[in-house]
């Protein structure tokens, strides 16, 4: 059949492919913003949240090339602003990313290492939900009956992450050695984190709607 | 020659709304281009009025023995019916409408063959009722064949690709049911079946291809958003009752037949695709248009008679 059509398809599969690549890779970097950041190596943190700035422009690049794609109507009419809209919203996920590095980087909020690890541990559960995320959208082409259990699995990391969130949170403004100040700087970097996983979330959301929708 | 230029110009009104009832939802959605609808739909309702268009011609040649004139001026009627209904707003089927001209010239000036009447009867009431069985029943198998069908644009192609195959075989099924009505009740006063076959084709092709986008889209946004495959099931429900129809030679309602089939569709998914205006309409295309066209035509029998 596909030598009929579905090259176009096909096409915009693999170039969605390499957009979840990059935004995966982004979300990886994450990692080594915190271990600079653990370190107090302000060099290294300038060189990779230089990189993720990078990694942010070049999932913009891919995901307009994903549109300008879409213009050749591939797949059907009413798939196309479904797939559109989970484009737009793990792109939505790199932003985010970027945000949380550029915090790190620009403000470099004073906190003792044991917090700065416990929000690493954080960004773990931030990334463990991205990839299943990730897994979630790739079985929307392989095999759409495996999806929904990757849906499952987003949900249960974007969980985790919370409950890390809100113990951090509380142990912050427990505090007697931050100034409210301080405090107010770690909540936002915490809850920014936070949305990392949100996002991967609500597009799971969508993963799933798409999935409905087509359970004829 | 004179005779037939209300058959081309009922075939014509005819094409156009026919046709966007068969190809209207996937064209609005977007699933096939406008162009590539008519063109594919305007060659397979030649080849279906050609093929599978004699019998339905008969029923209706036969059903009443008026002359020519009078023939022809059931075709007229019938169409000044249907223009100004569709000019008030009111549904109104070419069946019906054609059916209705010449049942009534046939009262006033000739003989109706009652049997003939009566099989008429039956399958107009069969084809919504009809539709909506198919619809049921295509849906289940169909829905059983893509649920096997796991990525998303194989899934999407599977559509596509049905979407096609029945919109084609639909347009056979309006050609072979629909001529009929064109050219149906000058059967055996002008020309012969099979060139009748093909005057009322080609007509009803000509109405597909010049009418417009704007028919389709009206039409197509007309019937209820469906999804890509629930328009399928659809298509094919309706088209299936058509060309049965078009077996047993009795011309009916395109227009009924897909809105038994969204009603089908309602029941299986259990979602609410009718009310009681749809059931009225229905009724109203049973009883009314009939009714009107009918009367319209005694009416201008008989002023021409009182005139000339």
């Amino acid at each position: 059949m596909k030598l009929f059509f579905g090259k176009k398809e096909e096409n915009i599969i693999e170039t969605f492919k390499e957009h979840l690549d990059i935004v995966e890779f982004g979300i990886k970097k994450l990692q080594d913003v915190f271990k600079a950041y653990i370190e107090e190596n302000w060099e290294e943190l300038e060189k990779v949240d230089k990189e993720i700035s990078d990694i942010e422009r070049n999932a913009d690049i891919k995901r307009k090339q994903i549109e300008n794609k879409m213009y050749s109507k591939a797949f059907l009419p009413n798939f196309r602003g479904d797939l559109l809209g989970l484009i737009e919203n793990v792109d939505k996920i790199m932003n985010k990313t970027q945000t949380v590095s550029e915090i790190i980087y620009y403000q470099k909020p004073f906190l003792n290492t044991e917090i700065k690890e416990k929000m690493l541990i954080q960004t773990k559960l931030v990334e463990k939900a991205f990839y299943s995320l990730r897994i979630a959208i790739e079985s929307l082409f392989e095999n759409t009956e495996k999806a929904l259990n990757y849906v499952k699995e987003v949900e249960q990391y974007e969980h985790e992450e919370d409950i890390v969130e809100k113990n951090l949170l509380k142990e912050i403004f427990d505090s007697k050695d931050l100034q409210l100040a301080e405090k107010l700087q770690a909540k936002d970097l915490i809850l920014q984190i936070g949305d990392i996983a949100d996002r991967s979330e609500d597009v799971s959301d969508r993963v799933e709607i798409i999935l409905l929708k087509r359970n004829i | 020659m004179f005779y037939i230029l209300p058959a081309i110009f009922l075939g014509w009104s005819l094409g156009a709304n026919d046709a966007a009832n068969l190809f209207g939802p996937p064209v609005v959605s977007g699933l096939i281009k406008y162009r590539n609808a008519t063109i594919i739909a305007a060659i397979f309702v030649v080849l279906g009025a050609l093929i599978g268009g004699t019998r339905g011609l008969n029923t209706l040649g036969n059903l009443t023995n008026l002359s020519l004139i009078h023939s022809s001026m059931a075709l007229f009627c019938a169409a000044l019916t249907m223009t100004t209904m569709t000019f008030l707003g009111l549904p109104s089927s070419a069946t019906q409408a054609v059916v209705g001209a010449i049942v009534g010239i046939g009262i006033f000036r000739g003989v109706v063959d009652s049997s003939g009447l009566i099989k008429i009867g039956i399958s107009w009431i069969g084809t919504p009722i009809g539709a909506i069985i198919f619809s049921i029943i295509l849906y289940k198998v169909i829905s059983f064949f893509f649920r096997k069908v796991l990525t998303i644009q194989n899934q999407d192609r599977f559509i596509k690709m049905l979407t096609w195959i029945v919109g084609i075989y639909g347009s056979y099924a309006l050609g072979a049911n629909n001529t009929a009505n064109v050219t149906g009740a000058l059967v055996g006063r002008l020309f012969n079946v099979n060139i009748l076959a093909l005057i009322g084709g080609l007509s009803i092709a000509f109405g597909i291809l010049t009418y417009g986008k704007k028919v389709m889209y009206t039409v197509g946004s007309k019937i209820i958003d469906l999804s890509h495959f629930s328009s399928m099931i659809t298509i094919f429900s309706a088209s299936l009752t058509v060309w049965i129809y078009s077996v047993v030679g009795v011309p009916v309602s395109s227009s009924q037949a897909i809105v038994g089939a969204v009603i089908g569709i309602g029941i299986v998914t259990g979602t609410r695709t009718f009310n009681f205006k749809i059931i009225k309409r229905i009724i109203f295309g049973w009883i009314g248009t009939p009714l009107i066209s009918g009367v319209t035509s005694i009416l201008f029998v008989f002023l021409t008679e009182v005139i000339f």
